[in-house]
C-alpha cells in the first residue's frame, strides 16, 4: 500500500521544493498538500472539499510547518493532538525556525519530530530520504485507516 | 433317661437362668418373632411373657426406626455376633427406653443358624445422666458463645428438647414492669404439628400460679407434670392432648431469687417427676439467669462506656493520655478542632515531639510525669489552652504510670478578661487622670473610689478616704461652720432618689480643717438595673468665686473705665420709644453730642444695611430672655465711614410694669477688628503661598496642579474667580488651563486668547501686570455690564514669566479692593506659578520624549526580529534555487554562468549569515531569559567543546580556569564566551599555536574599591586572552560596533557581529565589555559582570 504524506506549508516554492526532494530522492509516496491549518484542519476532518474520502486519504505523517496564515502550525499541532482520532498521526515540524520557543512549544504540544528547513536542495533531498527510511521503513505506524 | 433328666435339668436351670436374670434375654426367630421372653423381658418393657411372645420383636421398636430389627437380623443370619448395640426401644406404655442390645445367632447342631437371642439392658438412667451432663454442656457452650438470650433461646430450647426428648420447648420471659409473661421464643421437633398448641401459647397470657409457667413463675421452683392431659391446673390441656403432649416440666431462670423467665418442655411421653432432671434444670435456670446477668452488665458497662466515649468525645476540651514515656495514648474531645487535630490523631506521638517548639509545655510534662499534679496556661498558635495534668501512680510504688490531662480552649475567656481588664484600666485611668476629684460611693455613703485628684484636693491620702464614710469625712458642714446632716445631703438623696445633682454653694472640708467652695455633680451609679452607689465629680472653683467677687467689687468703679475706654451708654424704653445716647455714643456714631434727639430709627440707620438684621434680631430676643448678651456690628457714620462696635445689651423690667427697658453699652472696636482682619489676611495669604507650593511640588498633570491653584486663590482671597492660561507657543495664544470659582468652564470665548488682544492678551504682550480696584472705570474691562451686574470691584492680571520667557498669564475679578499685601502675594505666586508650569511642562515633554523613545525602540527590535527573520525565507529560495539551478542546468551554463551562480549562493550565504547574527542580536533582548545562577566555568567548557573541531584544526588550546558562578542568562552567557574564545581561536597568528586563556577575578567596582564578592553586590571579571594577531586599540570602539570588521572577509570569515551581541548581552546583564590589544600582540578581552543583578535595574523594561 503506498504510504501518504500530508504536507501543511503556506509557500507554494517549499511545496515544490519538498515534491522535487521526495522524487529526486525516489520516494514513492502519495503526497497530499494543504496550505494553512484551517485546511489541513479541514482535510483531516474531512470537511468541505475535503468530505470526499477519495480527496482526503488517511496521512500516515504529517509535515507540518509552524508559520502560516490564519490558522498558525502550533495551533493545528494542538487541535490534531488534542483530538482522540487524530492524535496518534505523526506529526513532524518542517520549518525556518531554528526559535527555541519554537521547538520546546511544538514538543510540548506532542509534535513527533522537529526539523529545521535545510538551505539547499541536496539537503532537502537527504531529509526526505532520511524521513522516508524512519518514518516509512524502520519504525511501525500507528495501524489501520482510523475512522473520522 | 437319666441323660435326658439331667439335659432337662440342664435345660431348665439354663432357664431359670435366663428367667432369673436381671437383664431382658429375648429369644427370636429368624423372622424376628419372640420365642422366650424372660421375666427382666417383663420388667423392662411391661409385656407379660404371654404377651409377647409370638409377636414379632419389632413392638419394641419406635416407630421412628422402623429399619432396626431387620437390619440386625441380617448380620445375625450371617453368623455374627452384634454386641453392645445401643439403641431406643418402646415399653409397653411407651416410654422409651436407652437399651444395650446384644444379639447373637443361635445355631442347631448342624452350626446353621436358626433365631437369634437378644440380650437387653436398660441403660436409660445412665444415658440421661450422659444427656443431662450434655445438655448442661452444651447450655454454657451457647451461653458462652451468644451475644444475647434471643440468640441462645432457641438454641438452648432445641438441645434440651432433643437431649432430653421433650417434642416442644418454650420461654416465657416476665416483663418486670408489666408483671406480665411473655413467650418469648418456642422449639418443636420438626415432626410434630404443634401449630395449634403454639397458636393458643401464643393468644393467653398466663397469670401467678395459673398453669405450668404460672406456678414456676410463682414458687421459683421447677415443676412437673405428669400427664398435661390430666392436670387441673394447665389451661392448655385440650390442646396438649391433641397434640399428643402429655409430660411436661418448666423451671424458673432465676437470678438473684427473682425469676426472670420461665423455661417449658413438653413431651408425649407420660413423665414421671425426675430429681436429676429438676437438678438439671435448676442448673441451667441459674445459669441462664446468671448470663443475663453478665449481659446486662456487658450492657450496661458497654453504655456507659459509650456513654463516657460519648462524653469524651464531645467533651469541649481536649482529654489526653500519656504513657510514663510521655507519648500519647489518648487524645480526644471537640476542642481538638480547634487545634487543627483529629480525635487520636496524637496517639503513638511523643508529647515531647509534638511540643518541642513550646518549651512551657515540655516542662509541664516533664513535671507531670515526675508526679506534680498542676495546670499551666500556654498560647499557641493564637489560641489559650489551660492544661491540668494529673498524674496516675502506680499502685504503692508512687510510681507514675500514665498522665492524663485536660486541656481547655480559654482564649475566648482570655480575651475577654483581657479586655475587660484593659477596659477597667482603661476606667481607671481616665478616672486617675482627671483633673477633677472624682468619688465613687457606696450604698451606704462610704468612699469606694476616689481618684488622686480628689485626694489632693482635699490634702488626704487616697488609703484614708477609702472605706470612710464620705459626708462626714469632708461635708459635715456648711460653709459657716454649721452641721451639715446626711439626710439633706444632695449626694445622700441621688441613692434614693435615682437623680442626678449639681451643686455649686457648698464646700467640702480638707483634712487640715480648712474648706473650699465646690461644684459638683452626683449621679446614681446603676449597675445590673440597681443603684449601687453614687458617682461624685466636684472641682475647687475657688479661683472663680474669687473672681467673681474681684468683679463685683470692681463695679464700682466701672463707669469711670468705661468713659476712659470711650465706651457709650445708652438706653432705650420700648414703652415710649425714647432712646437716650450718652455723649460717648454720639461721637462713637461720628456725631457730635446732643445734635439730633435719636429714635429707633436713627439707630437703624446708624446700623451697616447687611447688620440691621442683627438689631431687628437683639430687640427680638429682648422681649423673650432676660440675660445680657453682646453682638459686634457695622456702623455707618454719616460721612460714609464703616465702623466696627461692639454692643451690649441687658433687658431691665421693673416690677409691675408690663413694658421693657434696654440698657446697654456700645464700644468702639473698629481698630482690634481691623488688626483680626489683617491677621486672617495674613494668614490666607500664607495659606495661599503654601498651597501653591504644595501644588506645584506635587505630582499629577499640569492641568490638576493649576486648578488646585486657581482652588486655593478663590478660597484664600476670595476671589470671585481665577484663571490661568498657558501660552502656546507655535499659535501665540493663550490657551485657558484651569479655572475655579464661579466659573470652572474651559470652553467658551476666552479659552483661546489671541496675545495681544483683550486685556489677557495685552497682559501677554506687554508682560506687565494689570491691576484695578475700579473695574468699572479700566478701559481694559470690557464687559462693564457684567462687571457692574456682578459686582466686581477689583481686577488683577499677571503675567507668568520666567527667564524672560512669558508661559502664561494668571487672572483673578474680586468683589473686594485688593489690599498691597494681597498684590505683593499675587505677584510672588505668578512668579511660583511660571516656574511650577515650565518644569511640568519639562517633565511632561521628558516623558512624552521618553515614552517615543521607548515605542521607537521597542518598534525598531520588533522590526530588526521580524524583518531578519521574514527576510531569511527568500533568501533560503534564491539559495536553493540556485542550487537547483546549479544542480539541473549546470552543464548548459558554461563556466562563466556557473561562476556567476557560484558568486551568487556565496552573496546569499553571507546575507543568510548577517541575517542570522542580526537576529542573534536582536534576540539578546526580545527573547531574554530570567537570570539564574550560572556557573561559567561549564559554561565555558561546553563552549570549548562546541569548538573543538576548530580549535583542533588550528592546533591551538583554550585553557579554561577560576571562573565564577554568576547570576544570569545561561544561554546568553553562552553566546558571550562562545563570541569570545571563537575569536579568540579564530584570529590566531599564522604559524603560532593559539593559546587562549579564560579565567576569572575579583574586580573593582566602577567606584574604584576593591569589590566585597557576590554577597554584596560585588562585581567581577572574565578574561578571555589570547597570543593571536591583535588589533590597534584605536579601532577599540568600532569592534564593538555591529557589522564592523577590522579584516577582509577572504582573510577571516564573519559577519562583525560576534563582539556587537557580546557588548549586547553583557550590557543587559549591567556590566561592561573591553578589549587590550596591539597588532601582532594577541588580545586581551575584559568582561565585567555583577554577581547579581542590581535591583535599582530590572532586567524588564531594558530597551
Amino acid at each position: 500500500m503506498i504510504t501518504t504524506l500530508l504536507l501543511a506549508d503556506d509557500d507554494p516554492d517549499d511545496r515544490l521544493l519538498v515534491r522535487d526532494a521526495l522524487e529526486e530522492g525516489r520516494l514513492t509516496v502519495d503526497l497530499r498538500l494543504v496550505e494553512d491549518g484551517e485546511e489541513l484542519m479541514n482535510y483531516l476532518h474531512r470537511r468541505g472539499r475535503y468530505s470526499e474520502p477519495s480527496n482526503s486519504p488517511h496521512p500516515d505523517l504529517i509535515l507540518l510547518d509552524l508559520k502560516m496564515p490564519g490558522k498558525s502550525g502550533h495551533q493545528a499541532l494542538e487541535e490534531i493532538k488534542a483530538t482522540p482520532e487524530l492524535r496518534r498521526i505523526p506529526i513532524v515540524v518542517l520549518t525556518t525556525s531554528k526559535a527555541e520557543e519554537d521547538i520546546v512549544r511544538a514538543y510540548d504540544l506532542g509534535a513527533n519530530s522537529f526539523i529545521v528547513k535545510p538551505s539547499s536542495f541536496g539537503s532537502l533531498i537527504e531529509t526526505m530520504k532520511t524521513l522516508g527510511g524512519y518514518w516509512f521503513e524502520l519504525i511501525t505506524l500507528p495501524p489501520g485507516k482510523i475512522e473520522r | 433317661m437319666i441323660e435326658r433328666k439331667q439335659a432337662e435339668e440342664e435345660r431348665s436351670f439354663l432357664a431359670a437362668i435366663v428367667d432369673s436374670s436381671d437383664d431382658a434375654i429375648i429369644g427370636k426367630t429368624l423372622d424376628g418373632i419372640i420365642t422366650i421372653w424372660n421375666r427382666g423381658a417383663q420388667e423392662l418393657y411391661g409385656y407379660s411373657a404371654e404377651e409377647a411372645v409370638g409377636k414379632p420383636i419389632s413392638i419394641l421398636v419406635p416407630p421412628e426406626h422402623p429399619d432396626e430389627v431387620p437390619s440386625s437380623l441380617e448380620r445375625v443370619w450371617q453368623g455374627e455376633r452384634v454386641e453392645r448395640y445401643e439403641t431406643v426401644h418402646v415399653t409397653r406404655a411407651g416410654r422409651r427406653l436407652d437399651i444395650s442390645l446384644t444379639v447373637s445367632p443361635i445355631n442347631d447342631s448342624e452350626g446353621n443358624v436358626v433365631g437369634a437371642s437378644t440380650i437387653a439392658r436398660n441403660i436409660t438412667e445412665r444415658k440421661e445422666a450422659e444427656r443431662r451432663l450434655a445438655a448442661q454442656h452444651a447450655v454454657t457452650r451457647i451461653l458462652a458463645e451468644s451475644a444475647t438470650l434471643g440468640d441462645a433461646t432457641p438454641r438452648i430450647l432445641q438441645v434440651l428438647c432433643e437431649s432430653l426428648r421433650w417434642e416442644y420447648g418454650e420461654l416465657w420471659s416476665l416483663d418486670r414492669q408489666a408483671c406480665v409473661p411473655q413467650r418469648v421464643r418456642t422449639w418443636h421437633v420438626p415432626s410434630v404439628d404443634l401449630t395449634q398448641f403454639d397458636e393458643v401459647a401464643r393468644q393467653h397470657t398466663f397469670s401467678r400460679g395459673v398453669g405450668l409457667h404460672g406456678r414456676v413463675w410463682e414458687s421459683g421452683e421447677p415443676a412437673w407434670i405428669i400427664d398435661a392431659a390430666e392436670d387441673a391446673n394447665f389451661p392448655r390441656a385440650s390442646v396438649a392432648a391433641k397434640a399428643g403432649l402429655r409430660g411436661a416440666v418448666a423451671f424458673p431462670i432465676l437470678l438473684g431469687g427473682e425469676v426472670l423467665g420461665v423455661l417449658g418442655f413438653y413431651g408425649q411421653e407420660i413423665q414421671e417427676p425426675d430429681g436429676e432432671v429438676l437438678q438439671m434444670m435448676s442448673n441451667i435456670g441459674s445459669q441462664i439467669g446468671q448470663f443475663m446477668e453478665r449481659k446486662q452488665a456487658q450492657e450496661a458497662l458497654r453504655r456507659s462506656e459509650e456513654r463516657l466515649r460519648s462524653i469524651v468525645t464531645n467533651a469541649p476540651v481536649v482529654l489526653f493520655a500519656l504513657d510514663c514515656e510521655g507519648v500519647f495514648t489518648l487524645s480526644e474531645g471537640k476542642g481538638l478542632k480547634a487545634l487543627g487535630l483529629e480525635p487520636g490523631q496524637l496517639v503513638g506521638l511523643s508529647a515531647f515531639e509534638v511540643y518541642r517548639e513550646v518549651p512551657r509545655i515540655v516542662e509541664a510534662i516533664r513535671r507531670a510525669l515526675a508526679g506534680e499534679e498542676f495546670s499551666v496556661i500556654v498560647e499557641t498558635a493564637g489560641l489559650i489552652f489551660e492544661t491540668w495534668f494529673s498524674p496516675v501512680l502506680l499502685g504503692e510504688s508512687g510510681e507514675v504510670a500514665d498522665v492524663i490531662g485536660v486541656a481547655m480552649d480559654i482564649t475566648q475567656r482570655k480575651r475577654a478578661e483581657e479586655e475587660h481588664e484593659r477596659l477597667s484600666r482603661q476606667s481607671e485611668l481616665i478616672l486617675n487622670s482627671a483633673g477633677e476629684g472624682i468619688f465613687g460611693l457606696d450604698r451606704q455613703g462610704r468612699t469606694r473610689f476616689a481618684n488622686p485628684a480628689a485626694a489632693a484636693m482635699l490634702g488626704y491620702e487616697l488609703e484614708e478616704l477609702i472605706g470612710r464614710c464620705q459626708h462626714d469625712l469632708i461635708h459635715h458642714s456648711h460653709p459657716d461652720g454649721s452641721t451639715y446632716p446626711r439626710e439633706e445631703c444632695p449626694i445622700y438623696t441621688a441613692l434614693q432618689d435615682g437623680a442626678v445633682h449639681q451643686i455649686n454653694d457648698e464646700v467640702f472640708w480638707r483634712k487640715d480643717g480648712t474648706s473650699f467652695p465646690i461644684e459638683y455633680t452626683s449621679a446614681p451609679i446603676h449597675e445590673n438595673g440597681e443603684v449601687t452607689g453614687t458617682v461624685v465629680i466636684f472641682s475647687d472653683i475657688t479661683e472663680r468665686k474669687k473672681a467673681e467677687e474681684d468683679l463685683r467689687r470692681s463695679e464700682a468703679t466701672l463707669a469711670e473705665a468705661q468713659s476712659i475706654a470711650h465706651l457709650g451708654n445708652w438706653e432705650w424704653d420700648a414703652k415710649t420709644g425714647q432712646v437716650w445716647w450718652s455723649d460717648e455714643t454720639y461721637r462713637i456714631y461720628g456725631l457730635e453730642p446732643g445734635v439730633i434727639a435719636p429714635t429707633l430709627d436713627t439707630v437703624t440707620e446708624i446700623f451697616h444695611p447687611e447688620d440691621r438684621h442683627l438689631l431687628r434680631r437683639a430687640i427680638d430676643q429682648a422681649f423673650h430672655q432676660d440675660k445680657p448678651y453682646g453682638f459686634e456690628h457695622r456702623i455707618v457714620r454719616p460721612d460714609g465711614m464703616v465702623r466696627w462696635v461692639y454692643r451690649q445689651v441687658k433687658v431691665v423690667r421693673r416690677q409691675g410694669e408690663k413694658s421693657l427697658r434696654l440698657i446697654g453699652t456700645v464700644q468702639d472696636i473698629t481698630e482690634r477688628k481691623e488688626a483680626e482682619e489683617e491677621k486672617a489676611r495674613q494668614a490666607s495669604r500664607a495659606a495661599l503661598r503654601s498651597e501653591v507650593n504644595a501644588a506645584l511640588a506635587e505630582g499629577g498633570t499640569l492641568q490638576s496642579m493649576l486648578q488646585r491653584c486657581m482652588e486655593s486663590m478663590v478660597r484664600r482671597l476670595g476671589a470671585a474667580f481665577a484663571r490661568v492660561w498657558t501660552l502656546n507657543e507655535e499659535e501665540d495664544v493663550l490657551e485657558l488651563w484651569a479655572s475655579a470659582g464661579m466659573y470652572t468652564h474651559l470652553d467658551g470665548p476666552h479659552s483661546r486668547v489671541p496675545v495681544g488682544q483683550y486685556k489677557i492678551g495685552l497682559i501677554a504682550r506687554e508682560r506687565r501686570p494689570h491691576l484695578t480696584n475700579d473695574v468699572l472705570g479700566d478701559p481694559h474691562v470690557h464687559d462693564k455690564e457684567w462687571a457692574e451686574q456682578e459686582g466686581m470691584v477689583a481686577f488683577a492680571g499677571y503675567p507668568l514669566v520666567i527667564e524672560d520667557r512669558l508661559v502664561g498669564v494668571l487672572a483673578i475679578f474680586t468683589r473686594e479692593r485688593l489690599a498691597e499685601a494681597t498684590i505683593n502675594v499675587l505677584a510672588s505666586v505668578a512668579g511660583t506659578m511660571a516656574q511650577g508650569i515650565e518644569r511640568k511642562r519639562a517633565e511632561e515633554n521628558l516623558r512624552a520624549y521618553a515614552a517615543r523613545l521607548n515605542r521607537s525602540n521597542r518598534d525598531l527590535q520588533d522590526f530588526a526580529y521580524v524583518a531578519s527573520h521574514d527576510l531569511q525565507e527568500p533568501l533560503r529560495k534564491v539559495r536553493t534555487f540556485a542550487d537547483r539551478l546549479d544542480a539541473k542546468y549546470g552543464e548548459v551554463l558554461g563556466k562563466q554562468g556557473r561562476d556567476y551562480l557560484e558568486r551568487m549562493e556565496g552573496a546569499a550565504a553571507r546575507m543568510q549569515d548577517l541575517i542570522d547574527d542580526l537576529l542573534t542580536l536582536s534576540r539578546v533582548t526580545t527573547r531574554a531569559q530570567p537570570f539564574t545562577p550560572v556557573d561559567l566555568n561549564e559554561v565555558a567548557q561546553d563552549v570549548v567543546s562546541d569548538l573543538e573541531a576548530s580549535i583542533d584544526q588550528s592546533g591551538g588550546r583554550v585553557e579554561v580556569s577560576g571562573l565564577p558562578t554568576v547570576e544570569a542568562d545561561r544561554l546568553q552567557m553562552r553566546q558571550l564566551l562562545q563570541n569570545l574564545i571563537g575569536n579568540a581561536v579564530k584570529f590566531h597568528r599564522e604559524k603560532e599555536t593559539p593559546v587562549v586563556k579564560v579565567y576569572g577575578r575579583l574586580s573593582q567596582k566602577r567606584g574604584g574599591e576593591l569589590s566585597g564578592g557576590p554577597a554584596e553586590g560585588g562585581v567581577c571579571q572574565i578574561i578571555v586572552e589570547d597570543n593571536g594577531i591583535g588589533f590597534d586599540e584605536k579601532y577599540l570602539e568600532r569592534i564593538f560596533v555591529p557589522f564592523q570588521r577590522l579584516h577582509g572577509r577572504a582573510v577571516y570569515e564573519g559577519t562583525g557581529m560576534g563582539l556587537a551581541i557580546c557588548r549586547k548581552v553583557v550590557e543587559r546583564h549591567d556590566g561592561d565589555i573591553t578589549a587590550r590589544s596591539a597588532p601582532g600582540r594577541g588580545a586581551t578581552f575584559i568582561v565585567t559582570l555583577p554577581f547579581k543583578k542590581s535591583e535599582r535595574n530590572p532586567q524588564e523594561g531594558w530597551s
